[in-house]
């Protein structure tokens, strides 16, 4: 785990919530750190939506603490979240610009300012077209588009996002994770809850996997993926590898040769051993786990 | 920067809103319109029938009340207002008259007609079925047979016959000394059409804060509010907002009509004075305002604990079905306003906005007693906030589904 700092944008302490008689969330404690983007997993009902509701101050934490920008949770705090819901989170009978106005104002910002906001926002998601209409006319990508921009309209430090691309089509899945880079390049700390392994894969720099009310694992992703890679490996060689190159399994595939480390082997020495041969070298993989590999394999541990 | 304050910014949003909203502005605009049209209405009627002078109606007679003088009882008196009455000495004759459209309608008055009160009316087919029956007395056929029967009376007492009561009643208080005088029968209507109005308003806005609730359950507005406002902002915004909303509406309803029944006074002998009391007002505005507070917390309770707008619609009868009894029993409320029931539902939170505005109208009810239903309704507003912002807190992020009625109960224990 991480160490509290006041630079924290995102500082979770031991937070408990308790429902009837279950522990949802159980001394889940995270920091997430200016211009960092983490991403938030787990199976569903493993608590990452108290936790998440926790961190926005929609819930209050039985015990434990949050900070934002190392601010207790008050209203100036709540001004500096900006939060994206799974799906919708707009009223349907009201004009775009309106509807981001009324957003930004109850971020603190004025409505003129909302308004410009609002229309560089628009612009820049290509939805100019679209800010005369109601909501209840946009499809449902255009409306996630739409909140997606009453999210980061007032330029929060901390920006949480829930399954921000479902219902988008390729390219504005393409034009949001941009977006969402560009709000990383200001300095904006990203809490990202999602089910699609890919996306975090591709957009986090960190990784929170909760299960059960409590943190299983909160590591950098290449961290992660080196802790749980595989012991296979894939190269392509004029020299075929053989069993005291400490590699057993060898096998034709394609253009190379696959093959699996022997017990305490690491990659490394078998490549020393492989130039040492004068072996000459066009590719060399160690094959690493899909972070959803990791993740069932963590579920899958985690409950026998 | 200075903080904005976010149960304003929930209320002018709620305020901005409604009063855009189409069937808002509709049903604000009818009953001015209506008052309008009725106005309209009269004056048309007024100017017609100023235009068209009274038309002189001839009807026949054959008095067979002769004795042997040959004089019978019904010679003066012929001229009733728009309706002469034509003597002929025989039934023939009057049937001619009648045959040649010279009279309406032809009467012959039986010869035993003081024992037995029996008068022939003779029409023409063409005239459509006649009704048999005495005359009531206020017609010209029943005032010209009583001023000839009464002829011979003092004019005073032959008045009387005719009217006989010119009722005004004293009202004593427990002294004995006469009682302070009850509202005129003006403030009573005006305050018995306030009450409809008020609850109708009440209703109209505090619907429209279970509808927006339930939108925003229902879409998922509420975790971006709530990240943004705590539940007791936004409750206090909606409520806000949409009783200005209301009070908006209540204004333009009252001065409209108020308007109407001023121009109606002076153009017809309304049957009351168009003028309401302060105190009326100051009394109407504080039932309009704690009413609305009540009714509109708890249509906010079932918004928050109903996973959707169509399943809190189909609720809302529990809140607005005990409200309106003090209209069904509007008359036995008036008959007896010191009687029991009227004091139990001006006393009644979810009866008094109207019950005791009636009974208030009526001049039934004392200033403690006012203090009373007031301080009473005023309490369970605060009630009924508590358990709201409770379940607020609880049900506002529970989506698609109902918390049991056990499970209400456990968190209103817990709080």
């Amino acid at each position: 785990m991480t160490t509290a700092s006041a630079s924290d944008a995102i500082a979770a302490d031991r937070l408990w919530k308790r429902f009837g008689t279950r522990d949802v969330v159980r001394d889940v404690s995270f920091r997430i750190r200016p211009g960092e983007i983490v991403g938030m997993v787990g199976p569903n009902g493993a608590g990452k939506t108290t936790s998440i509701r926790m961190v926005l101050n929609i819930l209050r934490p039985d015990r434990g603490t949050v900070t934002i920008d190392g601010r207790p949770l008050d209203q100036q705090a709540q001004e500096a979240i900006g939060y994206l819901p799974e799906e919708r989170g707009l009223y349907r009978d009201v004009r775009v610009i309106p509807m981001l106005q009324y957003l930004g104002e109850l971020k603190g910002m004025t409505r003129d300012d909302a308004r410009r906001r609002a229309d560089v926002l628009l612009d820049r998601l290509g939805m100019t077209a679209h800010r005369a209409k109601q909501v209840r006319e946009l499809s449902r990508g255009m409306t996630q588009l739409i909140a997606f921009a009453g999210t980061i309209l007032h330029e929060p430090d901390v920006i949480v996002l829930d399954e921000p691309f479902s219902g988008l089509d390729p390219v504005n899945v393409r034009l949001m994770k941009t977006v969402v880079g560009e709000q990383q390049a200001r300095g904006a700390a990203t809490l990202f809850s999602t089910h699609q392994m890919t996306d975090v894969e591709e957009l986090c720099d960190r990784v929170i996997m909760i299960d059960q009310g409590t943190v299983v694992l909160d590591d950098l992703l290449v961290d992660v993926k080196r802790r749980f890679r595989g012991d296979r490996l894939f190269m392509v060689t004029d020299t075929p590898p053989a069993g005291d190159d400490g590699v057993t399994g060898i096998e034709r595939d394609g253009g190379g040769y696959s093959m699996r480390l022997l017990r305490n082997i690491r990659p490394e020495a078998v490549l020393a051993r492989l130039l040492q041969r004068g072996a000459r070298i066009e590719r060399f993989e160690v094959e690493m786990p899909s972070l959803e590999d990791i993740f069932l394999r963590m579920v899958r541990d985690r409950r026998g | 920067m200075a903080r904005r304050n976010r149960t304003l910014l929930v209320a002018r949003r709620e305020f901005r809103t409604t009063v855009a909203r189409p069937g808002f502005i509709i049903f604000t605009a009818l009953v001015p319109f209506a008052a309008l049209l009725g106005l309209i209405a009269l004056t048309v009627v007024q100017a017609i029938r100023q235009d068209r002078p009274p038309e002189q109606r001839v009807v026949g007679y054959v008095d067979l009340t002769a004795g042997p003088d040959g004089e019978g009882l019904f010679t003066g008196f012929r001229d009733q207002g728009a309706t002469t009455f034509e003597p002929f000495s025989s039934q023939r004759e009057g049937v001619e008259a009648l045959l040649a459209d010279d009279i309406g309608v032809l009467y012959i008055i039986a010869p035993d007609y003081l024992e037995t009160g029996n008068v022939l009316q003779v029409t023409r087919e063409s005239q459509g079925i006649p009704i048999d029956g005495g005359p009531a007395t206020g017609t010209p056929l029943a005032r010209f047979l009583l001023d000839n029967i009464l002829a011979d009376i003092d004019s005073n007492r032959s008045e009387r016959v005719f009217t006989p009561v010119v009722l005004s009643t004293l009202q004593i208080d427990e002294t004995g000394a006469p009682a302070e005088p009850a509202t005129d029968f003006g403030t009573l209507v005006i305050l018995g059409a306030f009450a409809l109005l008020l609850l109708t308003s009440v209703f109209t806005t505090a619907g429209y804060l279970l509808q927006g609730l339930s939108q925003e359950k229902e879409y998922r507005i509420m975790e971006v509010l709530l990240s943004s406002l705590r539940p007791e902002n936004l409750m206090a915004g909606k409520l806000i907002g949409l009783g200005a909303a209301g009070l908006t509406q209540m204004a333009v309803w009252t001065a409209s009509a108020i308007g109407a029944l001023a121009v109606l006074g002076t153009r017809v002998d309304l049957p009351f004075e168009v003028a309401v009391p302060p105190a009326a007002i100051v009394v109407g505005l504080l039932y309009f305002l704690l009413g609305y507070a009540f009714f509109a917390t708890l249509m906010g309770a079932l918004g928050a604990v109903t996973p959707t707008e169509r399943e809190a619609n189909q609720i809302t009868v529990i809140v607005v079905l005990p409200a309106i009894v003090p209209l069904w029993l509007i008359m036995p409320l008036l008959g007896n306003p010191n009687g029991a029931l009227a004091r139990i539902l001006s006393y009644l939170p979810w009866t008094s906005p109207t019950a005791a505005l009636i009974r208030y109208g009526s001049g039934a009810m004392s200033l403690p007693e006012l203090a009373l239903s007031l301080g009473i309704l005023a309490m369970a507003v605060a009630i009924a906030i508590f358990v709201t912002l409770r379940l607020f807190r609880a049900y506002l992020l529970m989506f698609g589904q109902r918390p049991s009625i056990r499970q209400i109960v456990a968190t209103l224990r817990a709080a």
